[in-house]
């Protein structure tokens, strides 16, 4: 005897309602969603792909790290809005002397901490003595021979020679309590107290950050909160923006921006990311210049930004990050990393490796994609070379690029300080050992940029640079496409740097 | 009989010791032998060496790799799994964080997938060779082949944007919160489980309906419901728990999946992101409870095996 059709329709109409009941519990759409508490008027829910770095501001590696230590800490300047110049910040008045070797910096009176207490000179001297030691932008810093506080309001800081990095680099001299309050770095920076707009509430390492508004700071913000959280897959971040829940998604990789309604994108343009291709000029076939002139006249450099990027990025002119103060390019412009295929081929044939094999490592990560990565591949194929694409992630890529276990890789710079001369201390303190280059050489531009008396010099400088890395090609800028975020239009005040930076202080929600 | 199960579930435990000790060995060498310096991968091509080799000797990822995995067992054997590079804080910690969030992932999957399955299968059985057999083979055919992170993008795609029902990204706080939050990554994971349970379940069924002692009892009268749930079924389960024990051990794939289509900050999120960033410790103390999980259910499984079916001895 078989079970009744009666019996065994209701156990199936039962287990179905009973699995509809669980998938459907609590569809109230006035309810709060899951992690994702809507934004209220004083909130906002930003989501960014990856976790700061720490909260140390002598470890800033990324953006993301820039953007939270300048809420949590004020400096004595900041970069322009246009990344061309510098402006003050928490000082009143910057007074240079005629020769450029001593700085006055005032600063307002009756500043505090986060925690009520006071924030003078003293303060500011031990962050930027301590700021000097920093391994990643202490370099910034190298000139400055004292730092003193001639009064509670009044910093005098003394060069050992006139620096035109010395300013940019102060903006990241983080105002710290003097000895950090009595705790060591690590333990202050653990829950720091805060200088700047904001203060840190509470933090997830990995999942989400809170910040609060510092009331004790010069400007109150506008915001009374702000949520960071770390959502790493790019899909889910958008799906998470569409939702709305978030309301800023820091980071729109350029394959997502047409799933983007465009009155909620926010484009980077100009920015500070240049992409490029590292070759290592100790080894074959890259030891032979006329290789790596044949392989940067292959590419295409127009048809790989139509193409990859949909015409959203700059002209190629340049090794330096373009979007900052004196990245004027290479002389000639646009036109001297210029295209030609049949050049390409015959110096390649008459080079000292023609028909050249050779593997590009790449990470698709920070710009770089499978798109670029191929169609550079087809570009350097038709010009005769080999080339083989290996895609590993970021740590593996530097892995072996600071191994040179490369022949030519890709890589995406950026700038996160208004001067060139980050480019250049950069490219002179990495590229030498890893690539082949010329450390002397390199140097130089660094002590030369260092030491112009103004801007034109400075420009100078850059350009003679640009024309040393063209005329050996030493290495092959790819692209400088723009950076994308996104913004609910609710979110008014959010101005955003060449760095893909921006600053919270005058961010609001309206409506 | 109590004092054989003791012994046997003692025994089957004092033999994980030894497994697990190789898990965590070869876990220790692989992660140590990828490519990619987790330090330099934290503070980026910038960084000088003297930064790097200072913030290597913070971690203890300076010691070479046999000293240094005698020191992490003995550190285990205290409860100390280290410390996440990137996180800054315990990995016990971490994982129990994150636990919570897999925890609730793979109960309500597993449950769903037990509601989706279970009727199916019987409705199978039941109908063995008719059209409604047919239909639920290929509808648990469908399902195996339905990937899951294109599922969940269809889900978000098609339920939880539209309507807003759903959140797309994160956990709640309040069970109302991670109710709704888990309902989708759960159906996700529950159409990727029922296919096989479907088709365990259904062949069981069918077999045990039509075996001699279900004749006897039908012969004697007894009643159809009573002869299914009191005796066809108990019967029909026990192949299946074996299924669902293997399902379990390879749920941490599914899990890491799943997570990361709906932003779900469980083990499977922490585990991707941990190995992009070479972060060590954390990939090593999650392998850890992934296993002791894995080698735990099929204990459970065996366990329950033996107690269901008087015909298994546990020796």
């Amino acid at each position: 005897m078989k079970p009744s059709r009666t019996r065994l329709a209701v156990l199936c109409a039962l287990s179905l309602l009973c699995a509809a009941i669980v998938a459907g519990c609590g569809t109230d759409k006035g309810a709060s969603s899951g992690s994702a508490k809507r934004s209220t008027s004083d909130t906002v829910i930003i989501g960014r792909a990856s976790e700061v770095t720490s909260l140390d501001p002598q470890r800033i590696t990324t953006g993301q790290d820039l953007i939270t230590q300048s809420a949590l800490f004020d400096a004595l300047v900041k970069p322009s809005a246009d990344y061309q110049g510098i402006q003050r910040r928490l000082a009143t008045a910057i007074k240079t002397d005629k020769a450029g070797r001593t700085y006055t910096f005032t600063i307002p009176s009756g500043l505090k901490f986060s925690d009520g207490s006071p924030l003078t000179s003293a303060d500011v001297r031990f962050s930027i003595k301590w700021a000097q030691k920093g391994s990643l932008y202490g370099a910034m810093l190298s000139s400055i021979s004292s730092v003193s506080a001639r009064d509670p309001q009044t910093v005098v800081v003394k060069l050992s020679q006139p620096d035109s990095m010395m300013l940019p680099g102060l903006s990241h001299a983080f105002v710290v309590p003097k000895d950090f309050g009595g705790q060591k770095a690590t333990k202050f920076f653990e829950k720091p107290v805060s200088s700047g707009p904001f203060q840190l509430e509470s933090w997830d390492p990995g999942q989400q950050m809170r910040l609060v508004r510092n009331d004790n700071f010069r400007e109150p913000a506008r915001l009374h909160a702000v949520v960071y959280r770390v959502i790493s897959d790019s899909n889910a971040r958008i799906n998470a923006f569409q939702a709305g829940e978030i309301q800023i998604d820091e980071y729109v990789p350029e394959e997502q921006v047409d799933q983007l309604d465009k009155s909620g994108l926010v484009e980077v343009n100009p920015s500070s990311r240049l992409i490029l291709m590292v070759t290592n000029n100790a080894k074959p076939p890259f030891d032979d210049a006329k290789v790596r002139e044949a392989a940067s006249l292959a590419l295409d450099r127009k048809a790989l930004l139509e193409s990859v990027w949909r015409s959203h990025g700059e002209p190629v002119r340049g090794l330096l990050p373009p979007g900052v103060a004196n990245a004027v390019g290479v002389t000639g412009g646009e036109a001297t990393w210029g295209h030609d295929a049949a050049r390409a081929k015959q110096l390649l044939a008459s080079s000292s490796h023609p028909g050249a094999s050779f593997t590009l490592v790449t990470s698709y990560d920070r710009g770089v994609n499978s798109t670029l990565a191929e169609a550079m591949q087809s570009q350097l194929g038709e010009a005769g070379f080999k080339v083989k694409l290996e895609v590993v992630d970021f740590a593996t890529l530097i892995d072996r690029l600071l191994g040179k276990q490369f022949t030519a890789g890709m890589l995406t710079n950026g700038a996160y300080l208004p001067t060139s001369g980050e480019g250049l201390v950069t490219y002179a303190g990495l590229y030498p050992p890893v690539a082949g280059w010329n450390a002397k050489e390199a140097a130089k531009f660094v002590t030369d940029f260092r030491n112009a008396a103004d801007t034109q010099q400075r420009d100078a400088v850059a350009t003679q640079f640009e024309d040393w890395i063209h005329q050996g090609y030493l290495a092959i800028p790819v692209g400088a496409p723009f950076v994308y975020l996104a913004r609910d239009p609710s979110v008014k005040g959010l101005d955003v740097t060449p760095a893909a930076t921006y600053a919270l202080d005058g961010v609001g929600v309206e409506g | 009989m109590a004092a054989g199960r003791f012994r046997f579930v003692a025994v089957r435990l004092a033999a994980t010791v030894p497994l697990v000790l190789v898990v965590l060995f070869v876990v220790f060498v692989i992660v140590r032998f990828v490519p990619g310096d987790p330090v330099r991968g934290l503070l980026g091509l910038r960084a000088t060496p003297q930064l790097v080799d200072q913030l290597n000797g913070e971690l203890g990822l300076d010691q070479p790799v046999l000293p240094g995995f005698v020191d992490y067992v003995g550190r285990i054997a205290h409860g100390d799994l280290g410390t996440a590079i990137k996180a800054g804080k315990p990995v016990s910690d971490l994982i129990v964080e994150r636990s919570e969030v897999t925890l609730w992932l793979v109960i309500a999957g597993s449950l769903l997938s037990l509601l989706i399955s279970v009727p199916l299968a019987v409705l199978a059985a039941m109908r063995r060779d008719r059209p409604a057999d047919h239909a639920v083979r290929a509808v648990s055919v469908l399902g195996l082949t339905l990937p899951p992170f294109w599922l969940g993008l269809v889900l978000v795609t098609l339920v939880a944007l539209p309507t807003g029902w759903f959140p797309v990204s994160g956990f709640g706080d309040t069970t109302v919160d991670k109710l709704r939050a888990i309902a989708l990554p759960a159906l996700t994971l529950a159409v990727g489980l029922a296919p096989i349970q479907i088709r365990a379940l259904r062949s069981s069924l069918a077999r045990v309906w039509r075996s001699d002692f279900a004749d006897a009892l039908r012969a004697v009268g007894v009643p159809t419901w009573r002869l299914f749930w009191r005796h066809v079924m108990p019967n029909a389960v026990v192949p299946v728990i074996t299924v669902l024990a293997v399902q379990v051990s390879g749920l941490l794939f599914l899990t890491v999946v799943i997570e990361n289509t709906f932003a779900l900050p469980g083990l499977g999120e922490a585990l991707v992101t941990a190995v992009a960033q070479r972060d060590y410790a954390v990939v090593q103390g999650i392998t850890l409870v992934s296993a002791l999980a894995v080698i735990g259910t099929q204990l459970l499984a065996d366990v329950l095996h033996a107690a269901l079916d008087p015909r298994v001895r546990m020796s």
